[in-house]
């Protein structure tokens, strides 16, 4: 092969260039007659020596591609194919479907357990939350009455509307169902000492089934002033019994005992004392008395038809 | 066009299909359609890799690659305009990059200045040089072997411009599209191309051992 010149390369003439020009904008066309063409006119003499030049270039050795070269060609382009297949695809083995739902049972399992585990702790934290805020509101009634009480000589919150605290009941409000003794707290409401909201349980919001206070029944012997009470039960979660009476559902109490109120699912109750201390009992049972019967009345069944005076000392809350 | 016609077309009269009726039919899914192109290009485009790359191996092994690019490229050829362009397009940049990796030539400037004055020479000197003179002409594979010589010495893109202008007959235009540079610039890279071949030439011939002998 030739060394390259270390010479500046020459560079055509500007005749030569025009010739070739017209040349290769007539595709080689004329040229092959110019090779041909007997003119002597310089431009024609100069078309002749281009081409005869170009043409030596068709001496270059081409070896004629094997047929094979199209089935060659083909071959990488179905290799190529399969290859960006491959990429495209999630690899998966054999076993992958199995392994999926086997995956997916896994997942599942974990997900019920997880549901069945966190969901009564999830429901315990809720409940009590629930009691808490239940306990901030008795909280909230209790210093509303020392307030009250303070502003009317001592005594609790009652209301001639209803009857009066020492008085029997009127014709009209004989039975259970028209008895709303905790009415006497929405005084409290009406003069401004506490809001409507503190005086309900937020345990529970299907009113009137449950979710109201119940409120110490006074007798007639004992002066009904938050002095006289003492450390005793003022103000506690709405009474399960009396409600039970009003909607007639003996089946759900069947007994009287240890019925717990059902603002908090029977679980317990919280319970305000006169010293407006505030406590939850898992039993409504204080010194072997029910503070949701009366004096004397052991059970559901033997509750007597219309709330009557207690005896003295008798704690017994009514809604 | 009409899909189901073009590939009755390819069904009844593969050689009388155009290219673009083959991409075409190659894009709605005939499997024959493209075997029948490559085929069509085997020995031409072969033969243009051979002599741009100097070497029938490499020329292999970039026209695989370049129908693999029209082949992964075909969705996205447009059916109006000409195949042959866009494949020796393809083409091109598949040899440059071929050379780029193998690195086997040394390349030449385009800025280099060309000569002047003195240097310019006309095609006439060369032709009528006297190897071509009665007696004293060389072998078809003298020849052969001379001119291999002379265009593989020459820079990449003048042999290229040289061998597109030369074997495929593309237009300057079609030049200056392919190669995405302006006509001007395609016409002096070609005389530059020409030059640099004739001056080869020339200085080739002079030194073959019959001239001295």
């Amino acid at each position: 092969m030739t060394p390259p010149s270390n010479d500046p390369p020459k560079i055509l003439s500007a005749e030569d260039c025009r010739a070739i020009d017209a040349l290769l904008e007539a595709g080689l066309v004329d040229g092959d007659d110019a090779v041909h063409n007997t003119s002597e006119s310089p431009e024609s003499k100069r078309k002749t020596a281009a081409l005869s030049l170009l043409r030596k270039l068709e001496a270059y050795p081409v070896k004629e591609p094997d047929a094979l070269l199209v089935d060659a060609t083909m071959a990488l382009i179905a290799r190529e194919e399969r290859a960006r297949r491959d990429r495209m695809e999630i690899h998966t083995p054999a076993w992958g479907k199995r392994t999926q739902w086997a995956d997916f049972g896994a997942v599942a399992a974990v997900a019920l357990i997880a549901t069945g585990v966190g969901w009564p702790i999830a429901q315990r934290m809720r409940a009590a939350a629930l009691e808490q805020n239940c306990a901030n509101n008795l909280r909230t009634v209790g210093s509303s009455i020392a307030a009250y009480a303070v502003d009317h000589r001592g005594n609790l919150p009652a209301t001639a509307s209803l009857g009066g605290l020492f008085e029997t009941p009127t014709t009209s409000k004989l039975d259970w169902s028209n008895y709303e003794h905790s009415g006497h707290l929405l005084l409290l409401e009406r003069n401004g000492y506490a809001k409507h909201d503190s005086l309900h349980c937020p345990a529970c919001s299907a009113l009137p089934a449950c979710g109201t206070f119940s409120f110490r029944v006074p007798n007639a012997k004992t002066p009904f002033r938050l002095q006289a009470m003492g450390r005793t039960p003022l103000v506690a979660d709405a009474n399960p019994i009396i409600h039970m009476r009003r909607v007639g559902n003996k089946a759900q109490l069947t007994t009287t005992a240890s019925q717990c109120s059902l603002n908090h699912e029977q679980r317990g109750q919280n319970v305000l004392f006169a010293d407006v201390s505030i406590i939850w009992l898992v039993n409504p049972v204080i010194n072997g008395d029910n503070i949701y019967l009366p004096d004397g009345v052991k059970d559901f069944q033997s509750l007597p038809l219309s709330p009557q005076a207690t005896a003295v000392n008798d704690i017994f809350l009514a809604q | 066009m009409n899909n189901d016609t073009t590939m009755s077309m390819v069904e009844r009269e593969g050689a009388e299909t155009t290219d673009e009726q083959l991409m075409i039919a190659h894009q709605a899914g005939d499997v024959r359609a493209f075997p029948m192109l490559v085929e069509r290009y085997r020995i031409q485009l072969h033969g243009y890799l051979q002599r741009f790359l100097g070497s029938a191996a490499a020329a292999d092994d970039v026209f695989q690659e370049t129908f693999l690019q029209i082949h992964l490229s075909a969705a996205s050829f447009d059916v109006t305009r000409t195949l042959r362009p866009w494949l020796y397009t393809i083409a091109s940049n598949k040899a440059r990059d071929w050379y780029r990796h193998h690195k086997r030539r040394a390349t030449l400037s385009l800025d280099k200045t060309m000569g002047h004055g003195e240097n310019e020479f006309t095609l006439m000197d060369v032709v009528s040089c006297k190897t071509d003179q009665p007696g004293e002409a060389l072998s078809a594979r003298e020849e052969s072997t001379q001119v291999k010589d002379v265009v593989d010495s020459l820079p990449e893109l003048h042999r290229e411009i040289l061998l597109m202008a030369y074997f495929q007959r593309f237009s300057y235009q079609h030049i200056a599209d392919m190669l995405n540079i302006p006509l001007g610039t395609v016409k002096s890279r070609l005389h530059s191309a020409v030059a640099l071949f004739a001056d080869s030439w020339a200085q080739s011939t002079h030194q073959t051992p019959r001239d001295h002998g």
